[in-house]
């Protein structure tokens, strides 16, 4: 046997004798107990690091005053250290945490060599470590959602191998007949975020295309990374939570099928939206309409079936905090979606592009949909891994709580505000002056960004008490006359 | 290049991936891959562990006066 | 749907194609542009209008060429400028500022004075970093160059209340020195005035650094105040 041969049947689990091929899923939390330990304590940190870059740059908006006279915290260079503590920090560590243990467990297959997962978080974290402090000491470039500097970089590829590799093999070992469809999510969106950071490298960074070409990339890339990895990874994470929480199969298998690949068909395409009015041909920006446009079918699709899943089951899922999350991010799934596709018609577009309504977009398809599946998984997946209840029921409250009314409430101001902002900016009087200077529109929105920066501490608190809850259940040692049991939080207990 | 020879171009590119989307979904078919996909769908259900039908998530403190 | 290839080559050829259609096909069409003469000719010499000429013995379309003689724009960047790209970059001044200008009647960017013409490909050709931006927590800059003075810009930069009271604009405070007069050679030539409400006190000056000089000679070449063949200015 050729080496590389035999290394692949040395790490391949199948080759184990065939009592053991049967995988049972408490074996897979076993096996995914260090790396989801690990990546999850990163990722907590990020949070909190992308909160507190969050609050300096929410501040400044109403503080012109606040740690002013800091170079490193200048508001540019706070806003992207925020952007990115949040993406690449938070969001991808938490997405190393919760889908290779989601994959696993529907592929059957205890995760072999786990140390090759955390070699691959150690990577990230210190790419994304030096990333940040480059932005912040002014090595940034200056593309959205690409500002961490080019020494960067490498790290960052070598960690993904590392990490996204293994998500792939896993499914190649998988044990059972059938494929759900958040694998499908899974491993399209770990194909797709490396193709689209290295073209975006090559393009922006090593080899600059020329001219507007650069910003075609950069909107390809930056709402690709939402669209075609956050956005899978979560969507992925809801088709699997909402039935197995709540012991229901999906509504509509064949829907989810038609879902998948409407998203893969067309989402790809919508990143030029952001280019509209701009210096860019007219048939690329309607190429661009349409496809935000057609998102609806992949929306609808997906609508239909995690809200049908759950009806009927309202009062089982309010007892469940993973429920409470991953619904409150699936039905904000639909929501930011649709507002989405409406935002890149050019007449809606005149009034919302430039304003803070993008803003809140953003942080309604980040963090109310994203980023709270991904906390409705957390509380799914840790007392799995560690065989610990989580210590703190009144914490997953606040958390909940102070989360869910803390993000909606910055959605609306943010929208409202950047609403009438985009209005008064538009405004021409019939003598063809404008109606309100630049200046009065600004401090018209000052009690906006006072109010935005409210909601910013309400769910700092949400994140304190996550937080809290976490590094508690880690401390907390294991209860002696609880036996170790395959699953906790079953009512048989 | 004429504006037409683009078009042209364009067409004979377009041909050629719906005909090659349409044999991938042919061969799918043929080979299976559509079938059964409802099955697939209880697939993440586990009878020893997480059977379908049990509620598998409770706020730590309601696990017991939860029942369904 | 159970296998690997299948699955890989359906969400490679979903990305394959956005990728060629965005990135690949505005390449081809955007990626050769060059600095062009306001007029383009055709074969005999003759004024064109627009970009594109029918070549009268083939039927076909192509496109003119510079007027021999004229200018041609956009022009590179040089040396403090160039310099000071970098740091428009790194201060991340895309964040409040675009550098685009739409179209008169979409938006509001020609009643603001913010330019009178549309900015369009060819005017970007030179940017080694392109930042359109996507936000107007400031007003747009494609052509800031021709609406202030050097001394504004640095006024400005300095603390921006000088110049635009009321304004959320950080102080880039840090990118000048205040120090104290020399006793010597008196009052330094670089250094800029500042108004008494903001001065930092008697007998100190504040003198641009070269960060500041750079930056500001960045954005006193931001003009889009030439002409180009595929504009047709409003009348």
């Amino acid at each position: 046997m050729s080496v590389p041969a035999s290394i692949a049947t040395a790490i391949d689990p199948r080759t184990e004798s065939p009592e053991a091929i049967r995988v049972r899923l408490s074996e897979v939390d076993t096996s995914m107990k260090v790396p989801g330990v690990f990546f999850m304590i990163s990722a907590l940190f990020w949070l909190m690091a992308g909160t507190v870059f969050a609050l300096i740059a929410a501040i400044k908006f109403h503080n012109v005053d606040f740690l002013g006279d800091s170079e490193a915290f200048t508001f540019g260079r706070v806003r992207s250290a925020h952007l990115n503590a949040m993406i690449y920090g938070w969001g991808t560590n938490v997405i190393f945490a919760v889908a290779p243990w989601i994959m696993g467990r529907l592929c059957r297959t205890r995760i072999r060599f786990t140390n090759i997962l955390v070699i691959g978080g150690v990577f990230w974290n210190i790419g994304v470590t030096i990333g940040i402090f480059g932005i912040l000491a002014g090595d940034k470039i200056g593309v959205e959602w690409l500002e961490m500097p080019a020494y960067a970089t490498p790290l960052l590829a070598i960690a993904f191998a590392c990490t996204g590799v293994w998500v792939v093999l896993l499914f190649r070992w998988r044990e059972s007949g059938h494929v759900y469809v958040s694998q499908w999510y899974f491993l399209a969106a770990f194909f797709w975020l490396p193709w689209l950071y290295t073209i975006a490298q090559i393009m922006l960074v090593f080899e600059p295309a020329r001219g507007v070409v650069q910003s075609l990339t950069n909107w390809w890339f930056a709402h690709n990374v939402l669209g075609l990895w956050l956005t899978p990874i979560a969507l992925g994470a809801a088709y699997y939570l909402i039935p197995k929480v709540l012991g229901r199969p999906i509504y509509s298998y064949y829907l989810s099928v038609i879902g998948f690949w409407s998203l893969a068909l067309f989402y790809n395409w919508a990143g030029v939206h952001h280019l509209i009015g701009g210096p860019i041909p007219a048939w690329l920006i309607s190429a661009g309409t349409v496809a935000s446009v057609m998102m609806v079918i992949p929306v609808i699709v997906v609508a239909i079936n995690h809200h049908m899943t759950v009806v009927g089951l309202h009062k089982e899922g309010w007892a469940s905090p993973t429920i409470r999350f991953v619904v409150f991010g699936a039905i904000n799934y639909t929501a930011v979606s649709l507002l989405g596709s409406a935002m890149a018609l050019r007449s809606v577009n005149e009034v919302t592009h430039f304003t803070h309504f993008t803003v809140g977009h953003a942080h309604h398809g980040v963090y109310s949909f994203f980023t709270m599946i991904m906390f409705g998984a957390v509380y799914y997946m840790m007392p799995r891994l560690l065989n610990r209840e989580w210590p703190s029921a009144m914490l997953i409250s606040l958390h909940w709580w102070a989360t869910a009314v803390g993000v909606t409430l910055m959605v609306v101001v943010l929208s409202l505000g950047g609403w009438i902002q985009g209005l008064r900016l538009n405004a021409i009087s019939d003598d063809g002056t404008v109606v309100y200077q630049f200046m009065e529109v600004m401090e018209y929105l000052n009690p906006y960004m006072v109010m935005r920066s409210l909601t910013g501490v309400l769910i700092t608190i949400g994140h304190v008490a996550f937080f809290i809850n976490f590094f508690w259940m880690l401390c907390q040692r294991p209860d002696p006359r609880t036996p170790a049991r395959p699953t906790l939080l079953t009512n048989e207990a | 290049m004429e504006f037409t020879s683009y078009i042209i171009l364009g067409l004979f590119f377009s041909s050629f991936l719906f005909i090659g989307a349409a044999c991938v979904l042919y061969w799918a078919y043929r080979n299976g891959q559509l079938n059964n996909l409802e099955a697939g769908a209880r697939s993440i259900f586990d009878e020893e562990e997480e059977p379908l039908g049990t509620q598998t998530d409770f706020f730590p403190d309601k696990r017991r006066k939860s029942k369904r | 749907m159970r296998s690997l290839p299948l699955i890989f080559l359906g969400v490679f050829f979903t990305l394959a194609l956005s990728w060629v259609g965005i990135v690949l096909v505005g390449h081809l069409q955007l990626g050769d542009l060059e600095p062009a003469s306001a007029v383009l000719v055709n074969q005999e010499a003759e004024p064109i209008a627009g970009v594109f000429f029918r070549d009268d013995r083939t039927g076909a379309y192509r496109m003119g060429a510079n007027q021999p003689g004229e200018p041609v724009f956009p022009i590179q960047l040089t040396g403090s400028a160039q310099r000071g790209k970098r740091i428009y970059e790194s201060m991340g001044c895309i964040y409040c500022h675009s550098q685009q200008v739409r179209r008169q009647g979409f938006g509001s960017d020609f009643e603001r004075g913010w330019g009178d013409r549309q900015s369009v490909p060819r005017d970007y050709i030179h940017h080694e970093r392109v930042m359109l931006g996507t936000m107007r927590t400031g007003p747009d800059l494609s052509n800031v160059g021709l609406r202030y003075s050097e001394l504004w810009q640095h006024q400005h930069l300095f603390n921006p209340q000088i110049t635009s009271p009321g304004s959320i604009m950080p102080r880039y405070a840090f990118l000048y020195e205040v120090r104290p007069i020399s006793e010597d050679r008196g009052p330094s030539p670089r250094a800029i005035q500042i108004p008494d409400a903001f001065h930092p006190g008697p007998g100190l000056e504040v003198v641009p650094t070269q960060r500041a000089v750079d930056l500001v000679a960045y954005l006193m070449n931001l003009r889009q105040d030439y002409d180009l063949p595929e504009i047709r200015r409003a009348e």
